[in-house]
């Protein structure tokens, strides 16, 4: 793919990626420098793109899902509950109480997993080794009990259209209750290594810096936009599972550079912990699947025993849920941001047209305004590692 | 004459049955066994609507209207017994839909998910054999019968005995062993009207060795390649293979009905055995040749032929499975470069 | 401000006359006419009771042959103030373009070259219009529903 950059005088194209070690993916920039200064940057994309959104039109709602996991695959719980959620308020499904925890439980443990996995791979490609075996060490204990409760560990597809698909278990609360007594000491940890670590705060600090203004006018969402000063989240601005009900702080930032992206992402953490404890003390009983007969898969070992179930899988699964006419726009507040399901539904049981908004697209396009001008071809690495990209999600 | 349907009235003739007055103004009864080509057979029950001054519901499809009925055709009641039925039916019903052949277009699967049923009484199922049991024989190889998918509506008897004429199959034996049998073998003309009527998947298409749910195949439709009557049938393709042939009950000039040829009869379309190159005998045996070969050496001896002996001494045989174009062309060939009016095709097939 | 409120407030207080407006489930949606497309929009910015500034999403849908114009570019505006969402709508046909909102968010971007990649839809005035997913000698648009899922070989 040819380049819309010229090279003048003394200056130099360098192109970094699609395979390189800190673009984190398939990611290709191309850079004009002079001398080491970045004259101008260029992300290019597209090297996993997969056209989810195409095949999404050809598949029925229940199919779907399975695609969604497959956008920001480290926080897959997260892109699940969004997807749902944008069904559900399309249908107008009721998802029982205890199922509305056990998704805000999930969808904190992702943001914990991604966030995790953030700074462990961020700090290595500042030149940090250590605090990544520490972050994946607490990780591996998530991805541990996403594998309790759904057999898979990256990609679940355990939130669904009208609940969860199971029962979350006495073992896995156990183990819940284990991590979350344990886990604000592993960040101190983590603070211990990097926060006031004098190579790591001259590697971050007003490096790639985007500023407030910079940072709405672009429409950044997540860390990205807290970082650069604005207190604003989903969770609270549009409330969506009850999350009205917990408390929690909203971390934000004041210069905008990498170390504040860092600072919130490492008090998101404790915030995200803080709200799955609150979530265990009031887990509600009840179903985890809303009654809506036409919607809800029915219990797997039913199925197996029972007519009326098996036909009902049958149909549900081979698209005899058809989902009323209308559009819904619907939104969470995903680790890396807003993630964003436009569905348009024509009344068969294949949406019509499928936006997904991923919120790693927009943070990508600030790069040039972060670095331009501005900064050194080592700085490239922690201003794109500061953003938090999944290529999964950019791409789609 | 005048009756009143939930609330709405409407003009109705004589001889006219609830149910086709409901269908001629769109609303909405469910049915199970009603066939519209047979006289009603009232098996299933599950048409059954309140009709006010009779204590019971009656069936929608073999009640006649009379002047000045209230009826009622959806209620919490009716909803009750309607699902009742359902339940009965479902009792022994093989859990089978994963492989059978009618699953994702059988009626009785649409029913249950439109009354949304659960299994609400599987206790008292235990005991129940609920494993598929192996096809018994039927009276055409062209179908096979699994008796335990069977749900006792009688289409297949009705049609069998009013529309082909032929009264092959019956009910025999009564409550819990009652099944459809093919009583009167001998007099089955493998027409697979039976089949087509079929709400299940008890009677299923065994000619195919390709099979495909609703949703992977493409519907062609497409005249009958056999005789002169022109039979309007649709072929199912699923990787560009005919899997088996439905008909639409409302095109002519055969409105639904086949024939053995037109409802078994595409074996040959992806047959093996089909010639998709010319071949020559040399030495003894066919081998594969060019179509300029295999031109050049018939023009070489039709024009051998006609001069030595005369243009009568040659005859045309066409085929009836070509178009009109085809055959037009052939008898043209004939006629006009060979010069005989030696020229028929295999309508007699 | 509520969904209701700023439903009221938008179609009292539009500089352009509104398509369409109605309160859908999730959001207030409105539909302008292209050619007032950025007058609207900078009102939605600009206004101080309103304050749409953070730009969530621009796409389209492909009507195909059920409607003509074939198009409708579809934005999604949230307002930080108001926590409040508005979808805004613009009909355009195979062939026609639409204007630019990147002057009024730059976060625009790269979204309408996302929606020029897959639909074909132009956008003037946008600083770099070029093909961002599929590569640049691409000669089709994938999401167009008359492109078939399995792709197009050359």
């Amino acid at each position: 793919m040819t380049v819309p950059l010229e090279k003048v005088g003394e200056e130099m194209i360098l192109n970094m990626g699609p395979q390189h070690p800190a673009t984190h993916g398939v990611l290709r920039l191309v850079l004009q420098l002079e001398g080491e200064v970045v004259k101008r940057i260029v992300p290019m994309i597209g090297y996993l793109h997969r056209g989810i959104e195409k095949l999404c039109e050809e598949r029925t709602y229940i199919q779907n899902l399975v695609l969604t996991d497959r956008l920001d695959y480290t926080a897959a719980m997260s892109n699940n509950l969004s997807y749902a959620l944008a069904v559900e308020r399309l249908c107008g499904i009721e998802v029982p109480e205890r199922a509305q925890v056990i998704r805000v439980i999930m969808a904190e443990l992702s943001r914990i997993a991604a966030h995790l996995l953030w700074i462990g791979t961020y700090a290595l490609d500042i030149g940090a080794i250590t605090p990544f075996f520490y972050c994946f060490r607490e990780r591996e204990k998530v991805l541990d009990m996403f594998e309790m409760i759904s057999g898979q560990r990256i990609t679940p597809s355990y939130i669904c259209i009208g609940g969860v698909r199971k029962d979350i278990t006495p073992e896995f609360l156990e183990a819940l209750k284990s991590f979350t007594d344990t886990f604000e000491t592993y960040i101190l940890d983590y603070e211990a290594l990097l926060t006031k670590n004098p190579i790591w705060l001259s590697r971050t600090r007003d490096v790639a810096v985007l500023s407030r203004e910079e940072a709405i006018n672009w429409g950044t969402t997540g860390p990205v936009l807290r970082a650069s000063g604005v207190q604003f989240d989903f969770r609270k601005a549009t409330p969506y599972c009850g999350y009205e009900n917990y408390e929690f702080e909203i971390p934000y930032g004041t210069n905008g550079d990498c170390y504040d992206r860092y600072r919130v992402r490492m008090e998101e953490l404790r915030q995200s912990n803080r709200i799955i404890k609150q979530a265990m003390a009031n887990l509600p009983d009840g179903p985890i699947l809303a009654d809506v007969p036409y919607v809800v898969m029915p219990d797997k070992s039913d199925v197996l025993t029972d007519i009326e179930a098996l036909i009902k899988h049958f149909k549900i699964a081979s698209g005899a849920f058809q989902i009323p006419k209308g559009e819904v726009y619907s939104s969470i507040e995903n680790p890396k941001g807003e993630l964003g399901f436009y569905i348009v539904s024509d009344g068969s049981s294949r949406p019509y047209r499928m936006r997904i908004k991923s919120s790693c697209f927009v943070n990508l396009s600030t790069l040039p305004v972060m670095v331009e001008g501005r900064h050194m071809v080592a700085d490239v690495v922690a201003a794109v590692g500061s953003i938090d990209i999944v290529l999964g999600e950019v791409d789609r | 004459m005048v009756v009143t349907i939930n609330g709405r009235q409407f003009e109705v003739e004589q001889g006219q049955t609830i149910l086709d007055v409901a269908r001629a103004n769109d609303i909405y009864i469910p049915t199970l066994c009603y066939l519209e080509k047979v006289s009603p057979i009232g098996s299933c029950g599950l048409c059954v609507v309140e009709v006010e001054g009779q204590s019971e519901p009656v069936q929608a499809c073999s009640t006649y209207v009379e002047d000045g009925m209230v009826i009622i055709t959806d209620s919490p009641s009716l909803f009750e017994t309607r699902r009742k039925v359902l339940e009965r039916i479902l009792e022994r019903h093989p859990l089978d839909c994963p492989v059978c052949d009618k699953a994702g277009e059988c009626r009785l699967q649409d029913l249950v998910y439109e009354f949304g049923l659960e299994g609400r009484i599987a206790d008292h199922r235990v005991g129940i054999p609920r494993l598929q049991e192996p096809p018994v024989t039927y009276s055409t190889p062209g179908i096979k019968y699994y008796p335990s998918r069977c749900v006792l509506c009688q289409r297949c008897v009705h049609v069998c005995m009013e529309h082909v004429g032929r009264g092959v199959l019956v009910v025999n034996e009564e409550g819990d062993k009652a099944r459809i049998e093919p009583l009167y073998a001998d007099n089955c003309i493998s027409c697979g009207e039976c089949l087509a009527v079929c709400p299940v998947g008890a009677l299923t298409e065994n000619v195919s060795p390709l099979k495909a749910r609703p949703w992977q195949k493409k519907v062609v439709r497409t005249v009958c390649p056999y005789c002169g009557v022109g039979c309007v049938l649709e072929l199912n393709v699923a990787r560009n293979k005919v899997v088996k042939v439905t008909v639409d009950d409302t095109i002519p000039p055969n409105h639904g009905t086949l024939c053995v040829k037109g409802r078994f009869g595409f074996e040959f379309i992806n047959s093996e055995e089909r010639l998709k190159k010319p071949l020559l005998r040399k030495n003894g045996e066919f081998q594969e040749v060019s179509w300029e070969e295999a031109l050049d050496f018939v023009a070489d001896k039709l024009s051998s032929i006609k001069s030595e002996a005369g243009s009568d001494a040659i005859a045309g045989l066409a085929s009836a499975k070509c178009t009109n174009e085809d055959n037009y062309v052939f008898q043209k060939f004939m006629r006009a470069v060979i010069g005989t009016n030696n020229v028929d095709h295999c309508a007699r097939l | 401000m509520n969904k209701r409120e700023l439903f009221q407030y938008v179609r009292s207080a539009s500089p352009v006359t509104l398509e369409g407006a109605r309160e859908c489930p999730d959001c207030v949606e409105v539909r302008v006419d292209a050619k007032d497309l950025l007058s609207f929009m900078r009102f939605l910015k600009t206004n101080d009771v309103l304050a749409f500034d953070l730009i969530s999403d621009v796409t389209a849908v492909d009507h195909y042959t059920s409607r003509k114009p074939r198009f409708d570019v579809v934005y999604h505006i949230f307002s930080l103030k108001n926590s409040q969402r508005i979808r805004v709508k613009v009909a355009v046909d195979e062939g026609e373009s639409v204007v630019s909102v990147t002057s009024v968010w730059r976060g625009a971007e790269w979204l309408e070259r996302e929606v020029y990649d897959m639909f074909g839809i132009w956008f003037d005035d946008h600083p770099d219009m070029r093909r961002i997913l599929m590569p640049e000698d691409y000669k089709y648009f994938p999401l167009r529903k008359d492109f078939p899922l399995e792709g197009i070989e050359d």
